[in-house]
């Protein structure tokens, strides 16, 4: 099984950078743009760190994800999930700023994980008492709090920066501090691995993990168990809204240091392509985080450089989840058995 | 009080052509995710023929054709390649963005609004023909799907793709069938989309592609529930975007979560739904 | 039509389901296919009707070879087959599904929607005049779908027809009739196969009777009358390695202070009380009331029509339709009752609240029970406490005496050998009530005379054993019989 997902893994990323290459030789029409994608990064400090910083931030939000599809189901609003994570987060620690800077983060923390967990649980009740389907509700959700939340930025909370569309900057005290100047990577990413690796633990190292996987394989025989369905149900989405919210929080405690308006435009798509990649393994997300950071942080530098335009990195999201997809065939649900 | 109806009525056109589309797709039990995408998509090749070819029925159709055409050879790569169709063509959602954004660069030089002298037409007419013939369409597909027997195939596809295999019908060509004719219903919704507003805006399809799954959920997949579940979303939408004269305070961006928190309100307040559902 | 296999092998990874099997079978006469669970059966039915793939050998018609890329291709050469549970289309009427796929009809013949209506009218009147073809098959009888389905294979003109366990959904009436008419087609030239595991049937309705032993043609008659049900009984003895176990000490480990033997342990006694319940797309019951009590089996039968599958999700806590009535489970030391309109009468809870270790054997042993996805060693250890075990797993698949692995997947098994892994992991906690459902379905004759003597030998060591059963379940077993039709059940002490 674990050679299946390393292989199959394998095969979509590889096909990715194949195609990305060959975008990048066609927009820019010289080699030296695909050259400086696959190996440019690595030359610069500050590219290596962004690397790793968004890395740890696909970690956050891909074990989100990954707990979710362990039981079948899908968050397709972990944008919302994240913005509302990291507004938050610089809200409660504006709010907070007489207080001592560690019990100011703890409560930033808390209602980084509360908020994004109650958008979560909004789909659960509608799957529980409406039967509706957590993937759309999950969508429309967070879709329905975006536009709020960047109302907020740019109305009552917006910091009085010129025209920067943001919160006012969360105080010294309270920040993590960048450890690879002068890139962004913050010393809040060093402890994501370590939760992928609990997540992993939990997943295929326990009873509950057990029952997990089980769910995700099928829902009747999960019921026909006795397994805790209501408890899985309301434990897995508010985990992965918690994750998500996770996210939100080191991306404006440890690298913008506020919430800008978008920030989190295209990193709910890319943590749920890291953890399609992993298939939903916590552990296999360390990799396929980093690689799926490089490929994208890459994208973003040639862009700058070779003046090719952002939308090249849309175009590689769309190529790397295309070849996520054919790892992941026969996604139709049994027709007579739907779980 | 019949203008306001008559107004809901012009709204819904294209979100009922979008539903419509996601309902063909929920029948042969693969949901048309791809939608969104498409509409963007669409309503950008429609702008573009049709200042190209100077003709806004040749703008339409190639629109409409290219999309169809489109879906239908991705479903075939996703048949071939045995990949998983739902993450297909959530791929094919980003893609299509930004696809529209890099083509609206090399032809036009801007990934902003696009306008052209030779796109413009008169607001109400435009209004009132496109709303039209989305009806028409919709009227005619309605009776194709329940009165031939190529209908009746289609919406048991998904359900009871078995009985059809054992009675030697080819169920692959049906779900071909399907996403394509969503392909065409979802193209039509940008055409509309774009005609309406003389111009091409990015992300004009402002989420009806998502809309339309959650009309068709809401409808409980019959075709009288989704049309009722789009006009109930559309009733809101235009009250909604009424709120500006009577609250002058109340921002854009508010208005804009305002359909998606119609229809997450609409999933709580329909009647108990359960699993035998 | 004359239709044979030659040589036919089909493979699946660790298992030969068919190997080298020839057989023939001529026009105009009926022949019986019998055999024992895991025989071929069923899988020699799916490669004549062009469903499954073969691996070696050939499909002869008249003595030429054919080859079916799929069931469209069967269809056109004149093979049609009328599965066991019959495939028609829930939300659509029964004339729709018999339009469906006439276009296909064999030899090409192009039916227009008048032919078809004039021809199903024939059948109906001849065959199932109580057939009503407007009404939505979700609303038919289980023997109308039998119908049905038999009339849309018919109207393709099939010079093959292959019936797989007809009788499962007809009453004895119904039986007779079904192959009184059989035997006119016959007459008139069609070449029909039966699967049947009822051996009177293939003695007295069928001409020649091929019996299957582990994918080959273990005994063939050329006249029925030749074959007798002690024949059929030698030829379908399992070896040892396939048996049911019948005593319920194998099963359940019997050292008291353990688990404790059921005579040290507690004795519980479940009710039932006007359970009602109107499910949308199941049959409804109305003021169902029983007792199953300690150290006797009690019986429930009927057909699922008249809400077998219903009660069956009712007292096995799956029910979710909203249904009224009360349970109430008493043991020696406390009594529990419950409305059935809380929800509370779970799985979960009947399982782990109420000190019973319930087993629970559902009538869908594939997808309720298992499911084709799940690995050997989760299907066994998904309620074990702790993770997947290799030692508890590995000692259930001795005690079913199955040959698999634990990191096999549940698609592998054959449906006996899924039967056992299930019943082994039910039993293996030593219950004190147990819920069967359809526990004889599907089974060949010795396999579900071991299963109901298992089943009684639990009853007799003094646990609760429910049975809802549509087939033929030996009421001598059983202390209380009950019998449930059109939704209200009668009858009660044996």
């Amino acid at each position: 099984m674990k050679h299946t997902i390393r292989a199959t893994g394998a095969v979509s990323v590889t096909a990715g950078l194949l195609f990305t290459v060959i975008l990048l030789v066609a927009s820019s029409r010289t080699f030296a743009a695909a050259g400086d994608f696959l190996a440019g990064s690595f030359t610069s400090l500050y590219y290596f760190g962004a690397i790793l910083n968004t890395a740890s931030l696909f970690m956050a939000a891909g074990l989100g994800d990954a707990v979710l599809l362990t039981t079948g189901e899908f968050n397709l609003g972990g944008e919302g999930q994240i913005y509302a994570g990291g507004f938050i987060t610089a809200v409660v620690l504006s709010a907070t700023s007489t207080f001592p800077p560690v019990v100011s983060l703890i409560c930033a923390l808390a209602a980084a994980m509360a908020v994004p967990a109650c958008m979560t649980l909004v789909s659960g009740l509608l799957r529980q008492f409406k039967n509706a389907n957590i993937l759309l509700t999950t969508f429309l959700v967070s879709a329905a709090v975006i536009p709020f939340i960047d109302s907020l930025i740019a109305g009552p909370f917006r910091g009085s920066y010129g025209n920067l569309l943001a919160t006012s900057f969360i105080r010294e005290a309270v920040r993590f501090p960048h450890i690879l100047a002068p890139s962004p990577l913050s010393a809040a990413a060093c402890t994501l691995p370590l939760l992928c690796t609990a997540g992993w633990y939990f997943i295929y190292r326990t009873k509950q993990g057990k029952q997990l996987q089980i769910t995700g394989i099928s829902n009747e025989f999960a019921e026909y168990c006795g397994y805790p369905r209501t408890k899985i149900l309301y434990g897995t989405l508010a985990a992965s809204g918690a994750l998500h919210g996770i996210t939100g929080f080191i991306a404006v405690t440890g690298t913008y240091y506020t919430c800008h308006s978008g920030f989190y435009t295209g990193m709910g798509w890319d943590a749920l392509s890291c953890a399609l990649i992993a298939g939903s393994n916590p552990a296999a997300l360390i990799p396929s985080s980093l690689i799926l950071s490089w490929i994208f942080t890459s994208a973003d530098r040639v862009a700058l450089n070779y003046n090719s335009g952002f939308d090249i990195s849309s175009l590689i999201q769309g190529i790397m989840l295309s070849c996520i997809a054919i790892q992941y065939a026969g996604g139709e649900k049994h027709d007579r058995h739907h779980s | 009080m019949t203008d306001i109806i008559l107004n809901i009525f012009f709204l819904s056109a294209p979100l009922m052509l979008a539903s419509f589309g996601a309902l063909i797709s929920e029948y042969a039990g693969r949901s048309a995710i791809f939608i969104d995408g498409i509409i963007n998509l669409s309503a950008f090749l429609c702008y573009a023929f049709t200042v190209l070819t100077k003709s806004t029925a040749a703008g339409c159709f190639f629109a409409v054709l290219f999309c169809v055409l489109f879906i239908f050879l991705f479903l075939k790569a996703v048949e071939r390649a045995r990949a998983n169709p739902f993450l297909a063509s959530l791929a094919l959602n980003i893609f299509s963005g930004a696809l529209v954004s890099l083509l609206s660069v090399e032809l036009f030089g801007t990934r902003g609004v696009l306008t052209s002298p030779s796109f413009v037409f008169p607001a109400q007419t435009a209004r009132t023909v496109t709303s039209a013939a989305a009806y028409l369409i919709i009227m005619v597909s309605v009776i194709l799907l329940f009165a031939t027997k190529r209908g009746l195939y289609l919406r048991i596809t998904g359900s009871d793709s078995d009985v059809l295999l054992s009675r030697g019908i080819n169920v692959a060509a049906g779900k071909t069938a399907a996403w394509c004719l969503a392909a065409f219903f979802a193209s039509c919704a940008g055409c509309i989309l774009t005609l309406r507003l003389s111009s091409f805006v990015p992300n004009i399809s402002s989420g009806r592609g998502w809309l339309a799954l959650a009309a068709v959920f809401l409808g409980k997949r019959t075709c009288s529930g989704t049309c009722v579940a789009v006009l109930v979303m559309c009733t809101g939408e235009y009250f909604a975007s009424n709120l500006q004269n009577v609250f002058p305070g109340i921002s854009a961006p508010l208005l804009i979560s305002l359909p998606y928190v119609t229809a997450l309100l609409l999933l709580f307040l329909e009647p108990n739904s359960t699993k035998e559902d | 039509m004359d239709i044979a296999l030659a040589h036919v092998s089909k493979r699946y990874l660790h298992k030969t389901v068919l190997d080298d099997l020839s057989v023939s079978f001529r026009g105009g006469m009926i022949h019986a296919l019998l055999g024992e669970n895991g025989a071929g059966k069923s899988t020699t039915a799916a490669i004549l009707s062009g469903a499954l793939q073969y691996d070696s050998g050939e499909i002869l018609i008249g003595g030429n070879a054919v080859h079916f890329e799929n069931q469209r291709d069967a269809v056109k050469a004149g093979i049609v087959c009328v599965r066991q549970r019959p495939l028609l289309a829930d939300s659509i009427s029964v004339m729709e599904n018999i339009l469906l796929g006439t276009e296909y009809s064999s030899a090409g013949r192009k039916l227009t929607r008048r032919n078809v209506l004039h021809e199903a009218e024939k059948y109906r009147q001849k065959w199932a005049p109580q057939l009503d073809f407007r009404a939505r098959v979700v609303h038919i009888g289980g023997d109308e779908r039998f119908y049905a389905s038999l009339i849309a294979a018919l109207i393709c003109g099939p010079g093959v027809l292959i019936l797989d366990e007809p009788s499962a959904l007809l009453d004895w009436e119904q039986r007779r009739a079904l192959y009184a008419n059989i035997r006119e087609l016959a007459e008139g030239g069609m070449n029909i196969i039966v699967i049947t595991h009822i051996m009177q049937e293939a003695e007295l309705y069928t001409d020649t009777v091929t019996v299957l032993r582990k994918g080959k043609a273990a005994e063939q008659y050329e006249h029925s009358r030749a074959f007798t049900a002690e024949m059929c009984a030698e030829a379908c003895i399992s070896s040892s390695a396939g048996a049911v176990r019948t005593s319920a000490g194998e099963y359940a480990d019997g050292e008291c202070g353990k688990t404790g033997c059921a005579s040290c342990r507690e004795k519980c006694t479940v009710t039932f009380t006007d359970i009602t319940v109107r499910p949308k797309k199941r049959p409804a019951l109305f003021g169902v009331s029983f007792r199953a009590e300690c150290g006797a089996l009690t019986l429930i039968k009927g057909l699922r029509e008249s809400g077998l599958g219903t009660l069956e999700n009712v007292v096995t806590g799956m029910e979710s339709a909203r249904t009224e009535g009360l349970a109430a489970i008493e043991t020696s030391s406390s009594r529990c009752e419950l409305t059935l309109k809380s929800k509370k009468l779970t799985p979960h809870f009947l399982r782990y609240k109420t000190g019973l270790h319930t087993a629970i054997i559902p009538s869908d042993r594939t997808f309720r029970a298992s499911h084709p996805n799940l690995s050997i060693g989760q299907l066994l250890c998904a309620m074990h406490d702790g993770m997947v075990n290799r030692d508890y797993t590995d000692r259930l698949i001795r005690k079913a005496d199955v040959a698999i692995q634990g990191d096999e997947k549940a698609s592998d098994l054959s449906g006996g050998m899924l039967q056992r892994l299930i019943l082994a992991r039910e039993l293996d906690t030593a219950p004190l009530y147990i819920i069967a459902c359809e526990p004889l379905q599907g089974l060949d004759a010795q396999s579900a005379c071991s299963t109901a003597k298992l089943l009684a030998s639990f009853a007799s060591k003094g646990c609760a054993v429910l049975v809802l059963s549509s087939s033929d379940f030996p009421e001598e077993l059983c202390g209380s019989v009950y019998t449930l039709e059109g939704g209200k059940i009668t009858g009660g002490n044996a």
